[in-house]
């Protein structure tokens, strides 16, 4: 900290007041540089002559009314607004030492529209076009480095705009543990597993919090990694990062780059339950948790179930299923006689189970799964397996090859359908035939990149359906501005009007702008932490661009 | 520079504006204003989100600043941004492209397209750049641009021509799609299947295809070839139009007449002309021609000191992108057979409990049945040793291996493998082979000179690399981005550091030297075209390789 004290006075001080004076201007409201007297559009065809007013930024102190901005012609559509103004500049690390941020992106967010991104190269410049004059807010979260955050505003008297930016390194603690006597305690939790290959689901993390942490919603798969003020890297995970030194170091989980000034607090977690939790001061390099297996063990969840005939309720036998990341030990057995299926030693949290078997829908349920004691879910109802057939066509009436959702719209079950990570698509001739689904309503749509359509409702409660027809359609842009306090990760969800859930999982962290294109209808957008939904705006999409500001609860 | 009409339109920024067009091979020269400005936002510094910190009270203090200057910035150094449009002034729809720029003295930089077809690249120094746009569906566009410290920022608008798109299928003599009855032969109806037919495009009648390590050809002489079998993202929805026994699209780089060729890996198994308007390219093939087309292989695995026949020796045969047949395994007496190779390049891998891992690369005709006769293994040895920086440190890098004297129809190759010391600067290297090997540090940071090892008799210890930072070596390859040409840099002990037949023009290849006595040669087939002996000693060292 005192060496970057130490440079704000020698960059401060050695900026000569030529520059300060062009800061003063800027902050005068009159630009940093005169603003130049040539279009803002320069074109082949029009070819301003250049003059002494277009050169560098002026030296001299000087006042608005001095230089007195002359009209500027606007961007002109087309060519010229697609490059818009232009922003670029240098990350360097504020400590004086080159900053490791090859490859990161910088976020442009304007107050409405998509957020614009730029990479930075190999020796931490960047350059981005295409913005537009406005307030912006520039947003970076490089490897190793404190996010930053800092509102750059344009003039589009400027077609170009330096704005350099200094990081500075987070501190780094590596996340030891083990057991009382001293072995790696993810290695002697895995061990049992180490056969069949599953040994990498049982994940031992580390979050960091200004506070000791409540109770998480749990979840086993790998989202963790960024919660609260700290950003977690697995050592197997570590491919291509800038890692401590911990080879040699077998119980080492991995590192936590940590976002906030310390003490913090580190808390060790298997899915999203919290194992332990300790209080790391300034100063620490390390932090060392010390269970028995058994502490970890006894956290593990269990689960049945009976699998039913949806129209009979009659007990299903033979329904295979699995339960994706929470499985450790992949022996699931299918149902019994009666239906029901048992499996224990599963990672707890939210999963999604997937079930088949012959003649019935295959589905995709997402269960919630108690740490330390098994949960029953109930019954879970398949239906008889229908197709669904028709064909896509563009907007000029020819087939298209397209990405296709498929949505449950009336899921009978306490445990709602969720496709929302499966993908169909139809083929060259248009003609798509989704299967095996069930006897129940569903909504279809094109979604794919830069088309989509409006849903359409089928009912296949009677059988299959086939002749479907969806249109495909640019649709229209929808800007969810993320801007609810603080910088904490929320969780996007998108229904539509009939409550289907559209998609999920959409985590953000603000400043950001999530943008989707969507078909003409109603749909609501939440913003949720974990299954607790904080915000719900209802929007409808109709002719014209959709702006939508979520601001937390 | 290129034979196809490229137009390129050279925009200066914030003054004076000049656009000229480049047709035909003629270089734009640019006008921009003397001097041109930018403003100058304060800089963003760390912020903390949820509570204060020192340097956030920083920030209310004293604000930094950037250096000012509307010249040349070594931080930022020169900028350019524009783009890249079709002659019908809408922007561009590339499923994949890039911008390449190049400086007369072997810099290079990359520029990646925007959604909205528009770049920018920082980090230019004045002088002359040759500018190369490359994308699917588009024409290759290459210009050069001189840039001026005086100018930091530079708008460069590109225009580029669709390419012309031929569609090639191929059919059975009795009109059933030649790939797709090919993979119901095999039972691999759908998704990836380890055999690939490619379209290549030439302006002249091919002759001998060089050994492709590759699964198919991608790029070859004017065209690019799209696979409808193998396309990804975007493209996969393209290729879905496609109609049976369509194997995919030619995007070529010159206008017709070409001739397009259709081939299995390095098997020829038609070739046609293509006259101008010409959109689709059939091909009729009998099923008993790629059939025939096929390699085979034999070997007898012997135990490199006893020549006893080896049992239970594992061969694995793959192309560079790891597709291959099936593993098989020697008999009682050491013998291999395989059938039904994919002619061309091939890695083969061999292990046996208690043996070198043997890396190797053969190439195989079309049809050719290869009888390597005795493979002699030698029994297992162990290279380790330390990685010591040029202060003596130990120290974690990468490490390569050579084998020495390779001969025969196998070359031994380990290329492909890295190896890395611990942090306390040990390594080990096992599984080699009672053989002579160079071992040297090769990493993006430091280099070595290679150690000469003999493991003849066995394991070797106490191996010591000394890493240095070396010099930066640049081979500017200064042919036109459309044509392929060999290129290898070796030391005068014949130790390879690169050696690759496909290098398209108007790149910059670089690396980390060691000091000592070098050779890049520019090759076609077993011809050398030119040859450059270069040292490497106090000072970087920056080559143009012409072809010619």
């Amino acid at each position: 900290m005192r060496a970057v004290d130490a440079l704000v006075g020698c960059v401060a001080g050695a900026a000569c007041g030529a520059l300060i004076a062009v800061l003063l201007r800027d902050d005068s409201g009159a630009g940093g540089v005169r603003p130049s007297p040539a279009p803002a559009s320069p074109t082949a065809d029009h070819l301003p002559a250049a003059s002494s007013e277009d050169s560098a930024p002026d030296s001299a102190p000087s006042s608005p009314a001095d230089a007195p901005p002359p009209a500027v012609e606007p961007l002109r559509p087309g060519l010229d607004a697609r490059l818009g103004l232009l922003v670029f500049g240098a990350v360097d690390d504020a400590s004086g030492v080159p900053a490791h941020v090859e490859g990161e992106r910088i976020r442009f967010v304007p107050d409405d529209g998509p957020v614009l991104d730029a990479r930075i190269d190999v020796s931490g410049r960047y350059a981005l076009p295409g913005l537009h004059a406005g307030t912006w807010t520039v947003a970076t979260e490089c490897e190793g480095y404190r996010p930053t955050q800092a509102t750059l505003a344009l003039d589009g008297a400027q077609l170009a705009t330096r704005f350099d930016i200094l990081v500075q390194a987070a501190p780094r603690l590596i996340v030891l543990a083990e057991t009382p006597d001293g072995l790696p305690l993810q290695d002697v939790l895995r061990e049992p597993y180490a056969a069949n290959g599953d040994a990498f689901a049982l994940r031992l993390g580390a979050i960091a919090t200004t506070a000791p942490p409540d109770a998480l919603q749990p979840d086993p798969s790998r989202l963790w990694n960024g919660y609260g003020v700290g950003r977690f890297h697995d050592r197997n995970d570590a491919f291509g990062l800038r890692a401590p030194d911990i080879a040699s170091r077998p119980e080492a989980l991995g590192w936590l780059d940590v976002r906030a000034p310390m003490p913090v607090f580190v808390s060790l977690i298997l899915a999203g339950v919290v194992l332990e939790t300790q209080r790391v001061e300034a100063g620490q390099e390390e932090v060392r948790f010390r269970l028995e297996a058994t502490d970890v063990t006894a956290r593990l969840a269990g689960m049945s179930a009976r699998f039913v005939d949806a129209f009979t309720l009659e007990p299903l036998e033979g329904v295979e299923f699995s339960l994706n990341m929470a499985e450790l030990d992949h022996h699931t057995q299918p149902s019994d006689a009666a239906g029901l299926v048992h499996a224990e030693g599963l990672v707890p949290g939210r999963t999604s189970l997937q079930a088949q078997r012959q003649d019935y829908e295959m589905v995709d349920v997402t269960v919630t799964l108690a740490a330390g004691r098994t949960t029953d879910l109930g019954d879970i109802a398949l239906a008889p397996a229908v197709s669904l057939g028709g064909m896509v066509l563009d907007e000029q009436g020819r087939p298209l090859a397209a990405a296709l959702q498929v949505t449950v719209v009336d899921a009978a079950s306490a445990l709602p359908i969720d496709y929302s990570t499966w993908r169909w698509s139809s083929g060259g001739d248009g003609q798509f035939e989704l299967a095996p689904l069930g006897r129940r309503r569903y909504l279809l749509r094109v979604d794919d990149d830069g088309v989509t359509s409006v849903p359409l409702l089928v009912d296949a409660r009677g059988g299959d359906v086939s002749g479907l027809l969806l249109r495909a359609e640019a649709g229209q842009p929808v800007y969810v501005r993320c801007a609810w306090p603080g910088n904490a990760q929320r969780d996007l969800r998108l229904r539509s009007a009939e409550a289907a859930l559209w998609d999920e999982n959409i985590l953000r962290r603000p400043p950001d702008t999530w943008t989707l294109h969507l078909g003409a209808g109603r749909y609501l957008v939440e913003c949720c932490d974990g299954d607790d939904v904080l915000q719900s705006v209802p929007f409808e999409v109709a002719g014209k661009p959709v702006h939508i500001q979520l601001t937390g609860p | 520079m290129l034979g196809a009409a490229a137009t390129l339109v050279v925009v200066g920024m914030l003054g004076e504006v000049a656009s000229e067009s480049v047709r035909q091979g003629t270089t734009a020269g640019l006008r921009t204003a003397p001097e041109a400005s930018f403003a100058l936002a304060p800089r963003a510094e760390p912020s903390e989100p949820r509570q204060p910190s020192l340097l956030a009270a920083r920030a209310d203090r004293s604000p930094l600043v950037a250096p000012a200057s509307a010249a040349l910035d070594a931080r930022v150094g020169l900028l350019v941004y524009g783009a890249v449009t079709e002659p019908s002034g809408a922007p561009v729809h590339a499923d994949y492209m890039g911008i390449r720029f190049v400086s007369a003295d072997g810099d290079q930089h990359h520029a990646d397209l925007k959604d909205d077809a528009t770049y920018s690249v920082t980090g230019l120094k004045p002088g002359a750049w040759t500018v190369t746009a490359g994308m699917v569906g588009y024409r290759p566009t290459s210009a050069t641009l001189d840039l001026d410290a005086s100018r930091p920022v530079t708008r460069l608008d590109l225009i580029v021509e669709p390419a012309v798109r031929l569609v090639v299928s191929a059919f059975t003599p009795d009109g059933l799609p030649l790939m797709e009855t090919l993979r119901e032969q095999a039972g691999a109806k759908k998704g990836w299947w380890n055999l690939r037919l490619s379209a290549l495009a030439s302006v002249e009648p091919l002759g001998e295809l060089r050994p492709q390590f590759e699964r198919g050809w991608d790029f070859f002489g004017v065209g690019r070839f799209i696979d409808r079998f193998e396309a990804v993202g975007t493209l996969e929805r393209k290729v879905a139009a496609l109609p049976p026994g369509a194997l995919g699209w030619l995007d070529l780089s010159v206008s017709p007449p070409v001739y397009v060729t259709l081939a299995m890996r390095n098997a020829v198994l038609a070739s046609q002309r293509v006259e101008p308007e010409q959109g689709e390219v059939v091909f009729h093939v009998a099923l008993d021609a790629v059939s025939a087309a096929y390699a085979s292989l034999t070997a007898r695995f012997v135990d490199a000191l006893t020549r006893l026949p080896l049992e239970s020796v594992t061969l694995d045969l793959f192309d560079s992108q790891l597709a291959g047949t099936p593993q098989s395994k020697s008999d009682g007496n050491g013998l291999i057979r395989c059938e039904k190779l994919l002619p061309g390049g091939l890695r083969f891998e061999v292990e046996r409990e208690g043996y070198e891992h043997l890396v190797a690369n053969i190439s195989l005709d079309a049809g050719e049945h290869a009888d390597l006769g005795d493979v002699a293994l030698a029994p297992a040895t162990t290279l380790s040793g330390t990685v010591l920086d040029e202060e003596g440190h130990p120290i974690v890098a990468g490490v390569r291996v050579s084998v020495v004297d390779s001969s025969g129809p196998l070359t031994w190759d380990y290329s492909a493998w890295g190896y890395q010391s611990k942090g306390d600067g040990t390594f080990t290297i096992e599984h080699l082979g009672r053989r002579r090997y160079a071992l040297r540090i090769a990493d993006d940071e430091r280099a070595s000179v290679p150690v000469f090892v003999d493991a003849q008799a066995g394991d070797v210890s106490g191996i010591v690399l000394r890493a240095e930072t070396g010099q930066s070596v640049s081979v500017r390859l200064d042919w036109p981005v459309t044509e392929q040409r060999g290129m290898r840099v070796r030391n005068t002990d014949g130790l390879s550091w690169t050696d690759w037949d496909g290098w398209s023009g108007q790149y910059v290849w670089k690396r980390r030297m060691p000091r000592g006595a070098y050779v890049a040669e520019c090759y076609e087939g077993a011809s050398v075209l030119q040859s450059l002996p270069f040292e490497v000693a106090d000072a970087p060292v920056a080559l143009t390789l012409t072809g010619k």
